[in-house]
């Protein structure tokens, strides 16, 4: 089972190394380079330029020469340790800048990763103890509207609602307490659908079990039931979405951290693009692969401690 | 009550597919034709949905968005389902060692955010129809394969497989003709979920100001523009909005009535 587990970090780092090279190898197909403005530079001045950063101005030669000139000098910033310099804003480091926009992003996917996962699981839970009630048709109608709208949707209308029209919550940057409410809710909302419904099904098909009968008729209250016995076995498909769901939300990030003037990563991630800052692009998306990566990489250990029979080293099917 | 809900949706996917191809039905006005007397114009008689900052009718851009909107996700949806059964079956047909190593590399695309990835070949493939189509075609095909992979590892050891091979036929005439036919379940409702998924993404992405460059537009661009006049003129963004959820709930209920049906 440890073997299996240091095969799976090995796997993890050639994946790194894999999206690394292939991000890079987008980003120089790209037409446009970093250093261009709407007044043309001298040749010899964006000569100097691109020599500052260590990289090539795309001349005559061969693409995957100048892309593995460009790759080499790249990968001696991150051999030493470094992130790069930004190549849009002068005498800032990447990792400098990251450090500022992360704690934000950080907050908000981790306010609503919480949010989504509990609120999922009880609206879910009120669902599955009688199903086809008023409150599961209410959840899953909600869902299935949550679902079918897209983020910035949701944004505009809890911005026009909220901000514009009953002027509770403001509509745009990250100061306070405030501001978190309405990116959490727009950002949290479709996980939460997916957890409510995963819920649900998962609940009902395990209420239908011998062992529940068993548990109920021995006298075991309902909520012990509900939570202890059935809750282990619901708990591992929703432990399986959590790496999609992550990425949902590093997706989400983008268009929520845009509409709310956010000064997260999604947002820099964004602009880095249109900019052409090779570097910041570069670093932001290593650091979103790491996480995913090792999201993963929990969801295994996870198993492990849901599910005994895998420590034998049992196959997971 | 579920039937009928689908069925109003089939209808409303129907129409709104004929609109798309006849606008005049609606609509009189040309998607670029400016009326620079009434610029911004809310609702009316004459605009059934208003006008935008430069006079353009708003539901002539939108019958004409719907076109690019929904040809890009029919035809994104297609691309996924061949290069995704081509892939899922070959891989659940081979089993062993190939499986497992396709499967990882399944594993590792999908856990990239699609997002960061049709982003970057957006970009790359240019912001053009053609461009963001295979952009958003990219990554689709990743979840059609697993089904696939899956129902042909279900079927591969039936009995009637077996009966065939001891027939003689060869392993690509069972695979064509005896396997892949029996995933058409799953894989139609696989697509009907995969259509909404990529007008989402199309639309995010031309909202985030990644999408197509003007005059042409994508309900997700119009959105884009309404959001810039948002606090005057929100019928801007309302229309194309409704447009997108119509059509993303319509395919989703369609697709879970018929998942609830097998």
């Amino acid at each position: 089972m440890i073997s299996s587990l240091f095969r799976r970090l090995a796997i993890s780092l050639t994946t790194l190394l894999a999206v690394l090279i292939l991000t890079f190898l987008l980003l120089h197909t790209i037409p446009g380079g970093p250093f261009d403005q709407e007044r043309v530079l001298p040749p010899e001045i964006e000569q100097n330029l691109y020599e500052k950063y260590g990289l090539q101005r795309r001349g005559d030669e061969n693409f995957w020469v100048w892309f593995g000139k460009d790759l080499k000098s790249y990968l001696s910033y991150l051999t030493r340790g470094q992130l790069g310099p930004s190549l849009k804003y002068r005498d800032r480091d990447v990792s400098e800048m990251m450090a500022r926009a992360i704690p934000p992003s950080a907050q908000l996917a981790l306010y609503s990763l919480v949010l989504a996962t509990i609120g999922g699981f009880f609206l879910g839970l009120c669902s599955a103890r009688r199903p086809n009630g008023w409150p599961d048709r209410l959840f899953s109608f909600m869902s299935s509207l949550s679902v079918s709208l897209p983020g910035f949707v949701k944004a505009v209308i809890l911005v026009m609602i909220f901000s514009f029209w009953l002027v509770w919550l403001p509509p745009a940057l990250w100061e306070g307490l405030s501001y978190r409410i309405l990116p959490v809710i727009t950002l949290s909302a479709t996980p939460t659908a997916y957890f409510i419904q995963l819920t649900r099904s998962g609940l009902l098909t395990q209420l239908k079990q011998d062992f529940i009968r068993t548990a109920r008729a021995k006298g075991v209250p309902e909520r012990t039931v509900l939570l202890k016995h059935a809750f282990k076995n619901v708990a591992q498909p929703l432990l399986t979405v959590l790496g999609p769901t992550a990425a949902g939300l590093i997706t989400g990030s983008f268009v929520v951290e845009t509409i709310f003037a956010i000064p997260g990563l999604g947002r820099h991630f964004v602009t880095a693009i249109i900019d052409r800052d090779y570097f910041l692009v570069m670093g932001i998306t290593l650091f979103y692969a790491a996480i995913l990566i090792v999201l993963n990489w929990m969801v295994d250990v996870g198993y492990l401690w849901l599910d005994p029979r895998m420590r034998k080293g049992v196959n997971r099917g | 009550m579920k039937n009928k809900l689908a069925l109003i949706c089939s209808l409303f996917l129907i129409t709104l597919f004929l609109c798309a191809l006849f606008p005049q039905i609606l609509t009189p006005h040309g998607f670029d034709q400016q009326f620079p007397q009434a610029l911004l114009a809310t609702p009316s008689a004459q605009f059934w949905f208003g006008t935008d900052e430069l006079g353009r009718d708003l539901l002539a851009r939108i019958l004409f968005g719907a076109r690019v909107s929904l040809g890009c996700a029919l035809l994104a949806t297609a691309i996924a389902a061949f290069f995704g059964v081509l892939y899922g079956s070959l891989s659940g047909f081979a089993g062993g060692k190939t499986d497992q190593f396709l499967m990882r590399i399944l594993d590792i695309l999908y856990s990239i955010p699609d997002l960061l990835f049709y982003i970057l070949l957006g970009l790359f493939l240019g912001r053009t129809f053609w461009g963001m189509l295979f952009a958003l075609s990219a990554l689709g095909w990743v979840n059609v394969a697993r089904i696939v992979r899956g129902e042909i590892l279900k079927y591969k050891e039936m009995p009637f497989i077996e009966s065939a091979e001891a027939l003689g036929l060869g392993g690509f005439r069972i695979l064509i003709r005896h396997l892949i036919p029996q995933t058409t379940g799953p894989l139609t409702v696989t697509l009907l979920f995969q259509i909404p998924t990529v007008i989402l993404a199309e639309s995010t992405l031309s909202f985030i100001g990644l999408g197509l460059t003007p005059p042409y537009s994508s309900w997700g661009t119009l959105a884009h523009e309404g959001y810039q006049a948002l606090r005057f003129y929100p019928h801007l963004i309302l229309f194309p909005s409704l447009f997108i959820f119509a059509v993303i709930f319509s395919f989703q209920t369609i697709g879970n009535r018929l998942m609830e049906k097998k």
